[in-house]
């Protein structure tokens, strides 16, 4: 059986306890990513994006007034899909060669 | 002069190399007897890429703050009697599966990462095993703490450990560590961190626990995102450890296939327990399971597989399968559950009249033909006063160890079962994917203590019946076990209550 | 594909039949009777008749299932192992070819359940 490859099938997500914590952290998403989908279920928010999707640590510190560690949105995230490449200014998920990090 | 501040990827490389060294009193394969017998060839442990480039210190910072607001919470719904404000309590049944079944595969799960961190000879690894060790610890600790508070209120909670070596359906969750402990390291992680926390685990972790939310389990939600929180990074170091496993060498690339096949189906096996707490242990439903499989697994699984195929690796064999089945196989579990709740340590019914509207509207022309009359039949023998329940013992997957309620994908009125014969000895299945998991590696599945089979050899007290095998698994009927509208839950429900039924009676809140 | 292991590796089967005390276990099922939603496990003398297995212990536990008063015995389609099978009703589970974890069904032809749902 071959596997659809399109968009649908190359989505990244990436999923946080809806709190007043992770709010900035999620309204700086979707402000980063323009191809962003929200779905809310009870107590929780997921958010996919095909093929890429970053988390900018200056739009999070823009929205709250002060520093932020970008590791510290571990404390309200809850799931995640995608390779990973990380560094202290931005958390990127990705499909594809592109997104490894070799 | 201030030194320039390192990278997380500097910082992180010089707190994880260096670490281990060349040994020279013993020679490596010695120190690190069980890294090559599975046939994995590693060049060069240094090309690991750590996932998370957490440090040990921003662990523990992040952890204490996670279980600092855990706890918080935990108090205050227990200083708030917050299990008043439940659903209904038909929905402890899930919670109770999720002590008896779930929590102690997370201390498996530490066992296991405890013992693959000693022996994976790249330090890289060893510390990302080490680190969800930790976590699994907490998981199994946070989740019984959480729990406690229930034990105060309901049955079914007294005597998780006991009923974990005793209860028939918690070998399931049981034999699939088990296995998976049994295996080399290579495997254990393939098995545990890819195919069952990359691939399967968010089925449980996000839409279960957003419906615990739903109904009102603020301690279940609580504990649950705070442990899914850690799980993705164990889902990212399963993924690293592919990748990598792949790029050491071509040779790899058939085993890793092989690992990939069997957990994903075993994985898949396990979680029809999950499907079924979702679409009819939750009062209030969020999304059935056919919808968490399309989206998790059709979505976000195959959008995985589409990045793996570059290394050479295809879908798991048997996920079309997988797929058909989604609309079957919750009905068959709780039509199961329903029949033999008294040889269980939790209470089951008949979806109410709002429930079978749901299920119709999320599984159509399929629950309707072949699951409707089923429920209906049980709601008039219940009306006549006989509530039917299964008196014998069932036929035991060899592989996957649930009862055989498998039907054909194609045919869903005729059962599904497989054959083979080993040593001149006659072997039963659910279905290919576990018939095919035992002829790879029939010495180890020779051995499974099937239930069933252990309780007419006389191993379980001498139970030959399915009363008998109640009262040796120390579950009555009312307190622990049976019907949940004959249950001392729901007489307690009622007067907690004014002696006001609660069952919602529409799926949304 | 043998298993790979880091040593010997040989075990006894869990379930063989010298743990039976004599007795076989074997497995059986009425297709498209669901109620019982799976095949259930019965441990047996291998000198019992096929008959009176059914008879004594198969029908009553299916009892309640409104088709039980239309089974007739004599037009049962019966497989072994999920092979068609001709058993002798009169003859012993031994003679009939039936050994430790075998696994039987039937099916009369007409008999699918309620609705026709197949349970």
């Amino acid at each position: 059986m071959s596997v659809a490859n399109d968009a649908t099938h190359n989505k990244v997500f990436i999923s946080f306890q809806n709190n007043e914590e992770a709010r900035p952290i999620i309204e700086s998403i979707l402000e980063d990513n323009p191809g962003a989908v929200v779905s809310e279920m009870p107590a929780m928010i997921k958010i996919d994006v095909p093929y890429l999707l970053v988390v900018r640590r200056s739009t999070i510190e823009e929205k709250i007034g002060r520093n932020f560690d970008l590791q510290s949105m571990h404390i309200n995230l809850i799931s995640l899909a995608g390779n990973i490449e990380e560094s202290e200014d931005e958390f990127i998920l990705a499909w594809g060669p592109s997104g490894h990090s070799a | 002069m201030a030194q320039p501040k390192l990278s997380l990827k500097e910082k992180y490389q010089l707190m994880t190399r260096g670490l281990d060294w060349e040994t020279t009193y013993q020679p490596m394969d010695k120190v690190f007897p069980y890294d090559k017998y599975e046939g994995i060839k590693i060049k060069n442990w240094d090309k690991w890429e750590d996932p998370f480039r957490l440090t040990m210190e921003a662990y523990w910072k992040y952890q204490a703050e996670k279980e600092r607001k855990l706890y918080a919470i935990l108090d205050s719904f227990s200083q708030n009697n917050g299990q008043l404000n439940l659903s209904d309590a038909r929905y402890m049944t899930a919670i109770k599966l999720w002590l008896q079944g779930i929590t102690p595969l997370e201390y498996y799960a530490h066992r296991g990462f405890a013992h693959v961190g000693r022996q994976f000879r790249g330090a890289g690894a060893r510390v990302a095993c080490q680190m969800q060790a930790l976590d699994e610890l907490r998981h199994a600790q946070t989740q019984m703490h959480a729990f406690s508070h229930y034990n105060k209120h309901f049955g079914g909670f007294h005597q998780a450990n006991h009923l974990r070596d005793r209860a028939w359906y918690l070998s399931i969750p049981k034999s699939f560590f088990e296995d998976a402990m049994g295996a080399g390291p290579f495997e254990f992680v393939t098995s545990i961190s890819f195919a069952f926390e990359y691939v399967l685990t968010n089925l449980l972790f996000m839409p279960f626990v957003s419906g615990a939310a739903y109904n009102g389990d603020i301690a279940t939600t609580t504990f649950g995102f705070s442990a899914q929180s850690d799980e993705s990074r164990h889902m990212t170091l399963g993924i690293e450890v592919v990748k990598f496993v792949l790029e050491q060498h071509e040779d790899n690339v058939p085993i890793m296939q092989r690992y990939i096949d069997k957990w994903f189906w075993r994985g898949y096996r396990l979680l029809a327990l999950v499907g079924t707490m979702m679409d009819y242990m939750l009062p209030r439903k969020v999304m059935s399971w056919a919808e968490a499989w399309g989206i998790y697994w059709e979505e976000n699984g195959f959008a995985l597989f589409n990045d793996l195929s570059r290394y050479g690796i295809r879908m798991p064999k048997y996920h079309e399968v997988a797929t058909k089945e989604k609309m079957h196989i919750t009905h068959q579990a709780w039509s199961v559950f329903y029949t033999a709740c008294p040889a269980t340590g939790f209470h089951t019914w008949l979806p109410q009249p709002y429930e079978m509207d749901w299920l119709s509207d999320k599984y159509g022309e399929t629950f309707d033909r072949f699951y409707r009359p089923r429920f209906e039949l049980f709601g008039q023998m219940e009306k006549a006063g006989n509530r039917f329940f299964t008196n014998r013992l069932p036929l035991v997957c060899q592989t996957c160890q649930v009862p055989d309620f498998f039907t054909e994908v194609d045919n869903p009125m005729k059962q599904s079962v497989r054959h083979y014969q080993w040593k001149g000895m006659k072997f039963n299945f659910c279905s290919d994917g576990c018939k095919d998991i035992f002829v790879n590696e029939p010495e180890k599945f020779c051995q499974a203590y099937i239930p069933p089979q252990q309780i007419y050899q006389g191993n379980a007290g001498g139970a030959r019946t399915l009363p008998e095998y109640a009262a040796w698994l120390r579950c009555p009927m009312g307190s622990e076990a049976g019907d949940y509208y004959s249950s001392d839950d729901y007489q307690n429900w009622l007067k907690w209550h004014g002696g006001k039924d609660t069952t919602p009676s529409t799926a949304a809140a | 594909m043998g298993m790979v292991t880091i040593g010997d590796y040989d075990f006894p089967c869990a379930d063989r039949v010298e743990n039976y005390g004599g007795d076989i276990n074997i497995y059986c099922c009425w297709e498209h009777h669901l109620l019982v939603p799976a095949p259930a496990a019965y441990r047996l003398s291998p000198e019992m008749t096929l008959r009176l297995f059914i008879e004594q212990m198969f029908i009553p536990d299916h009892n309640h299932h409104p088709d039980m008063s239309h089974l007739d015995l004599g037009r049962l389609r019966w497989t072994h192992d999920s092979q068609p099978w001709d058993p002798d009703l009169d003859k012993t589970l031994t003679e009939n070819g039936v050994t430790h974890m075998s696994y039987l069904s039937f099916y009369q032809p007409g008999l699918d359940g309620v609705k026709g749902s197949g349970v």
